[in-house]
């Protein structure tokens, strides 16, 4: 099966006044259809720069220096930026934290998805419309028809990233690039849209990347995971192994500091010391001034290797037992 | 049994809606009272034992945040009251609150809003101590640089300013500042919620660890129930401004009641 | 495992960023990206060149137009570029009394400078003290004192000083006063609006469950952070303080001319400038028009710099 979305080598740098920064560092990972690929990494990891980088949403001083992003055969870097901006919103879309970020206050949902409609297709306005509601039936919106009469604000959290999904999925899209898109919502609404979003992704076969800190979110939604640590995948496999036999030491860190598998009142493992600034990244491995494994090896920039499908970037990765 | 720490004594507190002119105006004519009120929290009861943590967990908007306000002394009960070892924690009404304890302190979620960008992280912890005098003078440079390294921090970075540091330290010298008024009570408003998961981590312990060290009592207030778990002796549960379940935090994990 | 892990070598947890940073160092940051404009490193240099001038004038000046006795009716309405009875040119001719307009001119933008300076200063104060108590306290206090604002910001400056400078009289004292009353307000709709949006921030409600006392909070806390935007206002605010004042001079309301201003020396010209004279008017209005416009120039770039959005 050909792969929906294929990154490689994506390599973006920020100018800044402490020198040229590496947000992305030559990041690689694929996607196919119906799949869903979780980007799992801490604030600073660049997990969402790798998000607009793959859209060419990148504004000074950043700029995507180097790679491939390849959807359904056509590499979005060769784009000029009016053929880019087709793609977007048409082969590929994005989803934002805020929903507030893709919806205009003072237009209604109908009008303004209707129109996200017409910018790439001719139609009347009568059957956006229709597109439009039927966009928000498959997000699990009860009543669509009189959604589409509603502005954002009659809405609750939940139902604006709904709409903000819908949208998304208006053309149909090869792909989908979700950041952080439950992070501001409350628990139980935050299962009711992964459910939808999972059966989203069987039913519709669209591909999508769910950009976010949360592991036990991932773990539960997605089919594959890549995680991010100071620009570079640090390890990538399927859900299983990853989150069931973590071969990062950093990986099996995050996956150890999450409270409620341990006695309560008992200390809980932690990864000693702070995600470090781009711009003071140690040489060789960015982990390594915080990993129990390092050894001297570890000042020189560690392999993939790979068993199988499951990849780690690691000079001393944890046995598979 | 000794007298509780801090009793919450059927407080309610309502907000009052912004009346706009034109509803005065109509309630003038009509003859009735202009402007609505919002129940944020709604005849809550509560007692909080000397060296007990005790967790507060629902959903957002639920009202536990305005609960640890009125519990901070930032806002006045509407109805009910509030005493710490049988003393009011504030005085006063709606917007002019007078806090009169030193006793309870707050640690905020964002530790990235609640440090002022423009002060030197040695003074946000000192100038409590001084202004209340609860520090000579002389020793305020020791007593900043002791708590610095009592929550895991160098003392040597007194003179830096926030922006410097990242989210975790400065949640540590958000810590240090409430630790430095030599609090009774410490109330935690979502104080991990903001932190990545490996120094969600750090903190909790260092939680944990001043909890050993110095008996420390406090409201622990969070949306994270396996973090509740983890630190709370007992776990209040909060829906639509009231407490809904109140057990013993093992308990509370065996059998859920409430949505 | 195969080699012995050897050492954990786990750094401390050091703090991010550039390892040291004072006030210094945001200066120094500050001036790097104001550098960035070349019109507004030109506009600053022209300001510092007009303040040595004119603060420097007894020094600079060929003569000191205070002194009547130093004049000649001989010299009257010479040329700019002639030669006077004093033996040296007149680079900028003189007026109908016998004065170098240079000197007269660097003298005026001297007293136009105090006069703006102070002005901005003493309204810096006021807004800041009103705008914050208005900010901090809220409610009824907010209210009064925001609608006495707007009331007066409804009025043109220009109009407020006019009245004020009729009842007060002439005279430098006179003509600040009129113009702090009629800026005040500005700088103090700016604070309650910076103020309003830090007050709700969490700094602030920590120092207040401290609890630290309210002169403390305000000033310590709440002031700093709505320092920015009043340090671009200000600027703005000394430039058009200077052209009120050359208004209220040049309508005759202001300074006479035995202490020359600005507006003063344009007003006194301005009688002449249908006989060919034009240089009694001209060159003063100049000098105002560089210095009004190299203030706001200099102002806008501070915005910039300030703007968070442009932060790197």
């Amino acid at each position: 099966m050909t792969a929906a979305l294929d990154v490689k080598g994506l390599t973006t740098r920020f100018d800044t006044r402490a020198g040229t920064v590496t947000a992305v560092d030559d990041v690689s990972f694929s996607v196919e259809p119906g799949r869903i690929m979780g980007l799992v990494g801490e604030s600073g990891s660049g997990k969402s720069v790798t998000g607009f980088s793959i859209l060419g949403l990148i504004d000074e001083p950043g700029r995507v220096s180097g790679g491939q992003v390849m959807v359904e055969d056509t590499d979005l870097r060769t784009l000029s930026p009016d053929a880019l901006r087709s793609m977007r919103g048409r082969k590929v879309s994005m989803v934002f934290q805020d929903p507030m970020m893709t919806l205009n206050p003072v237009l209604r949902i109908g009008d303004q998805m209707a129109m996200a409609v017409r910018v790439h297709e001719e139609m009347p306005q009568a059957k956006a419309l229709e597109r439009a509601r039927d966009a928000l039936g498959i997000v699990g919106i009860p009543s669509p028809e009189e959604r589409l009469a509603a502005y954002p604000h009659q809405l609750s959290g939940g139902m604006r990233q709904r709409v903000a999904i819908a949208t998304a999925l208006l053309h149909r899209p090869a792909v989908i690039i979700a950041d952080e898109p439950t992070t501001a919502l409350d628990v139980s609404i935050q299962g009711q849209i992964l459910a939808e979003v999972r059966r989203l992704a069987d039913e519709t076969r669209t591909a999508i990347v769910w950009i976010t800190h949360d592991l036990a979110v991932v773990s539960s939604l997605a089919d594959d995971i890549c995680v991010m640590y100071a620009g570079k995948i640090v390890e990538r496999g399927t859900a299983e192994e990853v989150i069931g036999q973590p071969r990062h030491p950093y990986t099996r860190g995050l996956l150890d500091s999450v409270p409620g598998q341990h006695e309560p009142g008992a200390r809980l493992p932690q990864i000693p010391g702070s995600t470090p600034q781009l711009s003071h990244l140690p040489s060789g491995c960015p982990f390594r001034n915080r990993c129990p494994r390092a050894t001297q090896v570890c000042t020189t920039l560690p392999p993939f290797t790979s068993t199988g499908g499951h990849s780690v970037l690691c000079h001393h990765p944890l046995e598979v037992s | 049994m000794t007298a509780p720490l801090l009793v919450i004594d059927h407080v309610s507190k309502r907000f009052p809606l912004k009346a706009t002119l034109g509803d005065k105006l109509t309630a003038r004519l009509s003859g009735r009272r202009a402007g609505g009120a919002v129940h944020a929290v709604t005849d809550v009861s509560l007692t909080v034992a000397q060296g007990e943590v005790v967790g507060i967990v629902g959903e957002s908007g639920c009202g536990k945040s305005t609960l640890g306000r009125i519990v901070s002394g930032i806002y006045a009960p509407t109805e009910g009251s509030v005493l710490l070892d049988g003393q009011p924690v504030a005085s006063g009404r709606e917007e002019h609150v007078n806090k009169l304890t030193t006793r309870v302190q707050m640690i905020h979620q964002d530790p990235f809003a609640s440090l002022n960008p423009r002060m030197k992280v040695g003074e946000t912890i000192s100038e409590g101590p001084r202004t209340h005098g609860l520090v000579p003078a002389s020793e305020v440079r020791a007593k900043t640089r002791a708590l610095l390294d009592q929550v895991g921090l160098e003392g040597a970075y007194a003179d830096r300013f926030p922006h410097q540091f990242s989210g975790g330290q400065r949640q540590r010298i958000a810590i240090a500042r409430a630790l430095a008024m030599q609090p009774d009570l410490l109330v935690l408003d979502e104080a991990v919620a903001s932190l990545d998961v490996s120094i969600q981590a750090q903190v909790l312990n260092l939680f944990l660890d001043l909890r050993r060290d110095l008996g420390l009592t406090a409201l622990f207030i969070s949306h994270d129930l396996s973090v509740v778990r983890h630190v709370c002796d007992r776990v209040a549960i909060m829906y639509l401004g009231r407490v809904v379940e109140l057990a013993p935090a093992d308990e509370l994990y065996a059998k859920p009641e409430h949505p | 495992m195969t080699d012995a892990v050897t050492t954990p070598n786990i750094a401390p947890d050091e703090p991010v960023g550039p390892p040291v940073e004072t006030r210094v160092t945001r200066l120094k940051n500050f001036w790097s990206d104001f550098r960035q404009s070349w019109v507004a490193i030109g506009a600053l240099i022209v300001i510092v060149t007009l303040l040595l001038l004119s603060f420097g004038a007894p020094l600079v000046a060929p003569q000191d137009p205070y002194d009547m006795a130093m004049l000649d009716w001989l010299d009257a309405f010479l040329r700019p570029g002639t030669e006077g009875t004093g033996g040296y040119v007149h680079v900028l001719g003189t007026d109908n009394a016998g004065r170098d307009m240079l000197s007269a001119i660097l003298y005026g933008l001297r007293t136009s400078f105090t006069i703006g300076l102070s002005a901005g200063a003493l309204a810096l104060t006021i807004g800041i003290t009103v705008g914050l108590t208005a900010a901090y306290f809220g409610g009824r206090i907010e209210s009064v004192l925001m609608r006495i604002i707007d009331l007066q910001l409804s009025m043109p400056a220009i109009l407020l000083a006019l009245v004020l400078v009729a009842l007060l009289g002439q005279g430098v004292m006179q003509i600040i006063l009129a113009l702090v009353v009629a800026q005040y307000a500005y700088f103090a709709r700016t604070t309650h609006g910076a103020a309003t949006v830090e007050r709700g921030k969490d700094y602030i409600e920590a120092a207040r469950s401290t609890p630290l006392p309210t002169h403390r909070v305000l000033f310590k806390h709440l002031l700093p952070n709505v320092m920015p935007p009043l340090i671009v206002v200000a600027t703005v605010q000394v430039a058009s303080a200077i052209a009120l004042e050359a208004t209220l001079s040049f309508l005759g309301v202001g300074l006479p001319l035995t202490e020359p201003s600005l507006g003063s020396l344009i007003s006194n010209g301005f009688k002449y400038i249908h006989s060919d004279r034009y240089w009694l008017s001209i060159y003063p209005g100049i000098f105002l028009m560089i210095t009004v416009v190299a203030i706001n120039l200099v102002g806008d770039q501070v915005r910039t710099v300030l703007d968070p959005r442009h932060s790197r």
